[in-house]
Parts: C-alpha cells; sequence; structure tokens
C-alpha cells in the first residue's frame, strides 16, 4: 500500500470516524480533542505534500473527500456557541489557541472554503532524500494515534473537568497496575493507570521520534536553517499535546509525572539500583521536551 | 559506506519490509514462535489484498486508488531479528520443519540475538538506560515467561540442538544457519554463535546500537541486503 494510502486508512479515517461518529452523546471537551487530533492528522498530511512524500492530485483529493467537510462542520459547531459563553466556541477555546499560529492560518483557509494543502510551508520544500525518515516518523505518529492510553492521558490532563479529574485520579494505581496497562491491550486497567500508560507511551514516542531526528540530521541533507525548520515544524505539529499556557494542564501534567517518579523510585530501590535514581529522574524530565522545547521558547 | 538515497530508492522498489509486533514480556518464546509463523503463513508469498489495496473501502478517490500496489508473489524471504526476536525467529524454524514450510527456505539474519543465553544484570542495566515504559517493567522480569525461556540453558539448547538435528536432515533448508552479527560492547546477551552459523563482529556497538542504522553506520541495512 502506498505510504498515502496506509495514513489515510490508519491515521486520516480513524480519526475523522472519531470526530464526526457519535459526536452528540460527547462532551464538548472530548469533541475539542477529538477535533484536535484531525487538525494534527491534517498537520502531517501538509508536511507530506511538502516535502513530496504523499503525491499532490491524491493528496488534494484526500483533503476534499474527507477534510473540507470535516472544516465545514467545524464551522458550524463552533457558530453553535456564543462568544463569552461557557464553554467557549471551539475556534476560541484555550486549547485551540494554544496550536501555532501557522496551523490556525490553515484552519482558517479550510474553514472559508480554501485549499490550504499550499499555503504556510515549513520552508523545507520538496526534499525526495527526506521521503524515508519522514516515512519513518509516520509509522511512528500513526502508532501513536492508535494508541488508546495516550489519548486518555491527554483527555485527562488537557480537557476533562475538574471534578472527574479529582475523583478519577485519587483512585489507587499500583506499579502493576500501571504495568498492566502499558503491557496488555486486553486487561481494563484504572482510569489512573490509564493516564499513567500514555504518559509512559507518549515518551517513548517523543524518544523514538528524536532519534529520527538526529539520524536526520547526522544524513546531513538539510542545512542547518532548514533542519531547523523541520524540527521546529514537527514540534509544533505535535506541541498542542502538552499546552503549557494552560494552568490546569500544567498542573494536572505536574501531578502525573510525579506519580510516575514516585513509582519508578519505588521500583528502583526494591531492585537495589537506588545510585540509578538520580539519573534515572534525570531522563523522565527530559523525556517530553520533543513537545515542551518549542513552547519553553515562546513561554 | 553510505547508502544513498538512489540506492535505497531501488532497493525499496524489489522488497517489502514487515515488522512483527509480539508481547515480549508477557508472552514466552513457543507463543511468540507461534505468532511469527501465523503471520508469515498471512503475508508470504503473497500477502492479502487488502494489505496492498485501499480498494474494497467506500468512497475512495480515483488518484488515491490509483495509488494500489501491484500484486505481490514473494519469491525470497528474510527473516531479521533482534534480541529476543532471534530466539523467537530460531524456534519459529524448527517448528516449521516440523511440517512443509516456506520458512524453512528463508534466510536468517539475527542482531545480537539471545540464542545462548542473557545475561540478568546487562539485561536489566539496558533497562534503565531507556525510558519509563522499561523501566516499570523490572519488578516483573523474573516472572516473565519470555525471560525464563531466555536464561533457561535448557530451553535454549533444546532450541539449539533440534536447529542442529533438522540440519542433517534438510541440507538445503536455509534457515537452520543463520548470519548473526553482535556488537564488541555486548553485554546483555551471551555473544556466542550456533555451530555453523557465520559470525560477524562490529567494533563500537552494544546491543541496542548493534542493529540502529545512522548516517554513519548502515551495518544494518547491509548486512540484511548483501546475498
Amino acid at each position: 500500500m502506498h505510504r498515502l494510502q496506509q495514513f489515510v486508512v490508519g491515521t486520516i479515517l480513524p480519526e475523522l470516524e472519531r470526530a464526526v461518529g457519535g459526536r452528540d452523546s460527547r462532551d464538548d471537551n472530548d469533541v475539542s480533542m477529538t477535533a484536535l487530533l484531525v487538525i494534527e492528522g491534517f498537520l502531517w498530511l501538509h508536511l507530506g505534500v511538502e516535502l513530496g512524500a504523499f503525491p499532490r492530485e491524491a493528496s488534494e483529493d484526500v483533503y476534499s473527500y474527507y477534510y473540507s467537510s470535516f472544516f465545514d462542520w467545524l464551522k458550524s459547531y463552533s457558530e453553535t456557541r456564543q462568544t463569552g459563553s461557557t464553554p467557549p466556541p471551539f475556534l476560541e477555546s484555550s486549547s485551540y489557541l494554544g496550536l501555532p499560529t501557522f496551523a490556525r492560518n490553515l484552519v482558517s483557509i479550510g474553514i472559508r472554503g480554501g485549499q490550504p494543502l499550499y499555503d504556510q510551508p515549513s520552508g523545507v520544500g520538496e526534499r525526495p532524500d527526506l521521503v524515508d525518515p519522514f516515512q519513518s516518523l509516520m509509522i511512528l505518529y500513526s502508532r501513536l494515534c492508535r494508541n488508546s492510553a495516550v489519548r486518555r492521558f491527554l483527555y485527562g490532563i488537557g480537557f476533562q473537568d475538574s471534578d472527574d479529574w479529582t475523583i478519577q485520579w485519587n483512585e489507587q494505581c499500583t506499579a502493576m497496575d500501571l504495568f498492566e496497562a502499558v503491557d496488555s491491550s486486553d486487561a481494563s486497567p484504572t482510569a489512573t493507570a490509564m493516564v499513567l500508560a500514555g504518559y509512559v507511551s507518549l515518551c517513548e514516542f517523543a524518544r523514538n521520534m528524536e532519534e529520527v531526528l538526529n539520524n536526520i540530521e547526522g544524513l546531513a541533507i538539510l542545512d542547518s536553517a532548514q533542519l531547523f525548520q523541520f524540527k521546529d515544524r514537527i514540534r509544533n505539529i505535535h506541541a498542542w499535546r502538552l499546552n503549557l499556557s494552560s494552568g490546569v494542564t500544567v498542573k494536572r501534567f505536574e501531578q502525573v509525572q510525579g506519580k510516575i517518579k514516585k513509582m519508578v523510585e519505588q521500583v528502583l530501590r526494591d531492585e537495589k539500583f537506588d545510585d540509578e535514581i538520580k539519573s534515572v529522574q534525570g531522563l523522565l524530565d527530559n523525556s517530553l521536551d520533543l513537545f515542551l522545547e518549542s513552547q519553553r521558547v515562546t513561554a | 559506506m553510505t547508502i544513498s538515497h538512489s540506492t535505497t530508492e531501488t532497493f525499496w522498489r524489489k522488497h517489502d519490509l514487515f515488522f512483527f509486533a509480539y508481547r515480549s514480556v508477557r508472552d514466552g518464546i513457543r507463543t511468540s514462535a507461534d505468532n511469527l509463523m501465523g503471520f508469515l503463513a498471512e503475508v508470504f508469498p503473497s500477502p492479502p489484498a487488502r494489505i496492498l489495496s485501499i480498494l474494497g473501502r467506500s468512497n475512495v478517490p480515483k488518484s488515491l486508488a490509483s495509488l494500489d500496489s501491484p500484486r505481490r508473489a514473494y519469491t525470497r524471504l528474510v527473516l531479521v531479528g533482534h534480541s529476543e526476536g532471534g530466539l523467537v525467529i530460531r524456534k519459529a524454524v524448527v517448528l516449521a520443519e516440523k511440517q512443509s514450510n516456506p520458512v524453512s527456505r528463508a534466510r536468517v539474519v539475527l542482531f545480537a540475538p539471545a540464542i545462548s543465553g542473557v545475561s540478568p544484570a546487562g539485561l536489566k542495566g539496558m533497562l534503565l538506560k531507556s525510558g519509563p515504559g522499561d523501566w516499570i517493567v523490572l519488578p516483573y522480569l523474573a516472572n516473565s515467561r519470555a525471560y525464563r525461556d531466555m536464561t533457561s540453558a535448557n530451553y535454549f539448547n533444546d532450541v539449539r540442538d533440534r536447529t542442529l538435528e533438522a540440519r542433517e536432515i534438510h541440507k538445503a533448508h536455509s534457515a537452520l544457519w543463520a548470519k548473526v552479527v553482535f556488537g564488541s560492547e555486548e553485554d546483555v546477551v551471551v555473544p556466542v554463535v550456533w555451530p555453523e552459523d557465520q559470525e560477524d563482529q562490529v567494533t563500537g556497538h552494544d546491543h541496542v546500537s548493534i542493529c540502529k542504522p545512522t548516517s554513519k553506520y548502515d551495518r544494518p541495512i547491509t548486512f540484511v541486503a548483501e546475498n
């Protein structure tokens, strides 16, 4: 299957189905998060077209078949709420405004009925020699999209109502629960275990992405300016997942990270790895830099 | 030497790469080997149309459908494994000998395989250098079926002995012999090959880096691609 077909079947369509299917029965926060996941998928399509990894004609058709109706829906969904209402219209929500400017510009074009595929390029341009590494990034990204624990983590720290979060966060979660949640898709872990497992899986994704990005740097196929543009675009596509402009998200993120740290510390003590605790916790502190670096610059 | 973009383009026009995922902690080697056999039966020699074609799905634009890959009829199979995956492959090859199976004619290429035992301290050390997903495994390692298999001399020697016995009967079954490479810094598995395996060693690489191609290290690709 061609990489664009793979992307459509494995990532774009499932996200769109989640966004559009059963939306009436879901709360606004869930709809907002799913909309952002769809937009994130669109940003990958957009980057793939710029690099030449996705053929233009087929990508334009993918856009008009699948995305244009999503943007139409997004516009009407946002217009059903008045400015100043609670929660605010999606396009005025802090999670949407947490998207980088280029992404919001592209959404604006889509909502106005335009063709956003060629606007706001990263600046790297068409690069046949980047297609293979880009495909590696796509494989990692599609696995991330299929991970239900990551979705639960994102919802928990960025979108869940305070009362619900507090109740679920106070559930007991042992290291065994976490292990089960990470290791076994057929287990039925607690909500807290799923949130923590999502954090762990997101760290794994970030580590693998950084490894591919470092390899691209080592290939020396991009000059330093283009390399910066490329990495910056990748990081910005995902930055909404840990939106540091939201105090609520920062607080919950720290809660999750703090709990993981305690669990890991206990595990290391039990296994007689006391000397390793400091270095392991240092790794943990930096494990999500992929999502945070672009925000730290502007924060 | 570094493989150029045009070389990899040419390579991938003639080859497909399938990843087989298995539960490396929860499942034992036998279970993973059975699952691998099931997976191989599905994709070799002809993978099902749903893997190659987007047709059959509703509302697909023509230009997207036109990107469908042609049907495949593979003539060669190369099984590539790393660490635990190496033992899984060798177990699957032994299982394949019990029936007429195209797996027997595969080539086997193994990176730092756990075919002669595992160093518990080395394995734990490697997990510590990874991420939180690996750290939380530490307390459950001893009860892991795969870990018990990999650290049991009875288990991996049995797979080895069955392989050696099968070689006596099926000299044309290429999968019974493996190309094996270890890094000079290997400290997770016991770096010992089985008799008549083809062995290679790469200086300056450890258990993890041995199978990861980078801009300066393309041995993982050439090791698989050559022959």
